[in-house]
């Protein structure tokens, strides 16, 4: 926080003296960069801070300046009028909010998009009072053109300074922790105790102040205002891009970002106006596809280097198989390292599906079980280890190049479409399938498995019950024609007499030569119904063989059936 | 009985703007991209189809097709180019990103074509005709019929075809689908071309009735977000109640208020309609 005051201190000086040096064409750029930064500031309160995607950083701007510019034209002093202006946007933002705030994402952009339309079209509609279309004259000031020069300058510079002392003071305070808590997760935050909607509306307030104020000195400044100029929605987007590229959710980043673009703007589209909104275009494209975390991050990212899962190198592969199936297996995972973003959650993994085989792997809640599946079926990039498909590498393959290899993964908790009908929802199993006249062929045989889907293939796959949903998942998964079915958690939240069902229809569909890899929870079933069989711990396999030897295991009978 | 042409001209308008809002709605529902590009898509269909009739005397009408193929091309090419390489990010990225395109294009068509409003008139009218009190010009018409006809083959394809299974599949459950083998690039860049071509086809439409001008693009974008708000995400049936709604408050809002007050009438119905129903007025289920 020193720091911050420090830095902040060296810019006041810095600017201060300005004047001193420049010309008033220096001064008017100075002024600018005063009023981006005010405005990229404002915007970072609710934008950085929160994460909500405001786009009324322009209505508060126009509402300031209009607000300033009726007061003075029925003769209140300058200084009131400013004043007034920011206390308008303080209000409005207040009841904008209680209306606006409670929609995520889209929606609040939309809303917060069209205020600065409406606000607009009302300016225009009241002529008598706005001077409607035709815009709004303000009172000069009489003094001399320089003196007007560095008043305007100053005065831009204070409210600057301003913003920028609260946001140091934000940032460091509870306010600011709870709009980064809000921005992470705001449910989360909401039930660890977070105001939320108190929170989200002081930052919004704060997001309108100085933008009020901001646009009431605009106005002054250039003694002129009409809709169009004061309501541009591109004042609503500059904001965005200066924190997009000086830092989303830093200090001096949004500063920063105004001086960056304001260089583009003077140095660079001065000489191109007629493509003046293109290159603004470019560089955001530009920003948003090549530096998402803006220039701050950049600088930091240098500093702290690449933080990224350690590659681990391939130990020579520690097969712990005893029976290995006779040919080339369906399957095989050597070495497999896994995880998400840091956190590595499969170490040293090595497991083999043979051909028409049905194998299981059993292991408590979080033993990196599903995290196994979504490595063999393409969804998650593996960060070391092999991964064989008939003989053929897959290490690098997307999951439609494992349905085509015939692997097919049933996730957790069925992920049926639910919306869509039982019917379609089996259309999808078989989205790959090349000769589409075979469909209903095949259509006729999952039926056959699973007479109560025919019954219900008209219904929305959402109305089934639990058991149903499971059949229709398998139902869906054999559309494809797999000869590995990955399945992941058979049995969980059934009745006992559906997962005896089940289990009945896996074992057949088992006889028809597809293969089974099936992970569960309910180790004593699981046993029961494989052939052979590996145990998970904490990311490893610690046990593997025929399900017979491991059902007799008395560790594997005391820790995962609970009987001594 | 001046309510029943009110009425007349509101079913008209809402037919073109379920059109208009329709394809936006599929990319908001399937994507999760607010696609800002999209009244900038509406404009330059409108100018392809001026451009055909003026020096090719292509008819609007046929100009559908010819508007809506380039502006998939556009499309499909935009999202597999460049939207796709940040589809996971969050909102204010991929909002910003198709704001930094639609300066780039919506610049590019001042630059073309100016600023200037031109219009299509065109050679042969089809005159109008009377129903009663009702006066109905007969391009109008044709125009809003047509419009509703692509609005139901977009439902048609979603329902029926493999392609359009697949792009509710992914707007379901992202995941399930890449398990089903979908390709999600693929099936976006597709869904992405498909509400650009909405797009070219509607502005094609609307070219016989609107004047032209990039300076237009704002209001067609605005015209979407309210169908949508009003009839609910990524649903076909809901753009159009969506779009006959809107048509119906403009038409009657200007009867009533003035035709100046109308579009601050419809933005303050979605302000209101969102207070209430923060997800829209059907919220986010439904089929496709």
């Amino acid at each position: 926080m020193k720091t911050s005051w420090i830095v902040l201190a060296i810019l006041v000086v810095v600017f201060t003296a300005l004047p001193l040096f420049g010309s008033n064409y220096f001064l008017r750029v100075a002024t600018t960069v005063c009023m981006y930064t005010v405005m990229a500031q404002s915007w970072n309160f609710i934008g950085g801070l929160a994460g909500y995607p405001s786009f009324a950083t322009a209505a508060f701007f126009g509402l300031g300046a209009y607000t300033s510019g009726i007061l003075q034209s029925h003769g209140a002093p300058m200084a009131l009028a400013w004043g007034s202006a920011g206390v308008a946007a303080l209000l409005f933002a207040a009841f904008l909010g209680g209306a606006i705030l409670h929609l995520r994402g889209h929606y609040f952009a939309i809303a917060s998009l069209i205020i600065a339309e409406m606000l607009r079209e009302i300016v225009n509609t009241l002529p008598d009072l706005t001077g409607g279309g035709k815009g709004l004259n303000l009172p000069f000031l009489r003094i001399s053109v320089t003196a007007q020069a560095q008043f305007f300058f100053y005065a831009m510079l204070a409210l600057a300074i301003l913003c920028m002392a609260v946001a140091i003071l934000v940032h460091h305070s509870k306010l600011g922790f709870g709009l980064r808590c809000i921005q992470q997760n705001e449910d989360a935050a909401s039930m660890l105790g977070v105001d939320t909607y108190g929170y989200k509306t002081a930052g919004f307030c704060l997001s309108a102040v100085f933008v009020g104020v901001a646009g009431a000195i605009y106005a002054s400044w250039v003694n002129y205002i009409d809709p169009p100029d004061v309501f541009d929605i591109l004042l609503a987007v500059k904001p965005m891009v200066m924190v997009l590229l000086g830092g989303l959710g830093t200090i001096f980043g949004p500063a920063l970002g105004a001086v960056f673009l304001l260089a583009f703007e003077e140095f660079v589209w001065r000489n191109l106006l007629t493509i003046h909104a293109a290159a603004l275009g470019l560089i955001i494209v530009l920003l948003v596809l090549f530096l998402p975390n803006g220039i701050v991050a950049l600088i930091r990212d240098r500093r702290v280097g690449d933080r990224s899962l350690p590659r681990v190198e391939i130990l020579a592969s520690q097969s712990m198989t005893s029976i290995v199936p006779v040919g080339a297996p369906k399957l095989a995972v050597a070495g497999l390292q896994a995880g998400y973003g840091d956190v590595q959650v499969l170490w040293d993994v090595t497991i083999e599906v043979g051909r028409g085989e049905l194998v299981c792997v059993v292991g408590s809640n979080g033993a990196g079980k599903t995290t196994l599946m979504r490595c063999v079926s393409g969804l998650l990039p593996i960060s070391a280890g092999e991964i064989m498909v008939d003989g053929k590498g897959m290490e690098q393959g997307t999951p439609a190049d494992f349905v085509r290899a015939g692997i097919v993964h049933i996730p957790e908790g069925r992920r049926l479409f639910s919306a869509m009908s039982v019917r379609d929802n089996l259309l999808m199993g078989a989205y790959l399938r090349g000769e589409r006249n075979r469909t209903p062929e095949d259509l006729e045989r999952v039926y056959a498995t699973f007479p109560i889907l025919a019954e219900r293939r008209r219904q929305d796959a959402g109305t089934l019950s639990g058991g149903e949903q499971q059949m229709c998942a398998i139902a869906r998964g054999l559309m494809a024609r797999p000869s590995l079915l990955l399945i992941d958690e058979l049995s969980l939240g059934l009745a006992p007499r559906m997962v005896e069902l089940l289990s009945e229809r896996l074992r057949e569909i088992n006889r028809s030569g597809v293969a089974v890899l099936l992970v569960e929870q309910d180790v004593m079933n699981a046993l029961e119904l494989a052939d052979r069989a590996y145990v998970i711990d904490r990311g490893r396999v610690t046990k593997a063989g025929p399900s017979t030897s491991l059902a007799g295991d008395p560790v594997i009978r005391e820790a995962y059936m609970g009987i001594a | 009985m001046i309510y029943l042409q009110i009425a007349a001209n509101g079913l008209v308008l809402g037919g073109l703007y379920a059109c208009i809002a329709v394809g936006f709605s599929l990319v908001w529902g399937v994507l999760n991209v607010i696609n800002i590009l999209h009244g900038t898509f509406i404009v330059l269909g409108s100018y392809v189809a001026y451009l055909a009739y003026v020096y090719l005397g292509v008819h609007p009408f046929v100009s559908i097709v010819i508007a809506g193929g380039l502006l998939y091309a556009l499309g499909h090419s935009l999202q597999a180019g460049i939207i796709n390489r940040v589809i996971a990010a969050p909102v204010l990225i991929t909002l910003t990103l198709t704001f930094g395109l639609d300066l780039i294009l919506n610049n590019s068509m001042v630059v073309a074509f100016t600023a200037d409003y031109r219009g299509i008139t065109l050679a042969h009218p089809l005159g109008s005709f009377e129903i009663g009190p009702v006066f109905l010009p007969g391009d109008r018409v044709v125009a809003m019929v047509l419009a509703i006809l692509l609005t139901l083959l977009l439902y048609w394809l979603l329902r029926e075809t493999s392609i359009g299974r697949a792009i509710v599949a992914v707007r379901m459950d992202r995941e399930a689908a890449a398990l089903m083998g979908v390709d999600i690039k693929r099936i976006n860049a597709i869904t992405f071309g498909i509400g650009a071509f909405m797009a070219g086809a509607a502005g094609a439409l609307l070219s016989i009735i609107f004047p032209i001008s990039p300076l237009n693009s704002q209001v067609f974008l605005g015209k979407a977000f309210v169908v949508c708000v009003l009839g609910g995400l990524g649903s076909v049936p809901g753009a159009l109640a969506g779009g006959l709604l809107l048509g119906m408050i403009e038409s009657f809002g200007s009867y009533w208020m003035g035709p100046e007050r109308a579009v601050t009438l419809s933005f303050a119905v979605l302000l209101l309609v969102l207070f209430v129903r923060p997800s829209g007025l059907t919220g986010r289920r439904g089929y496709e």
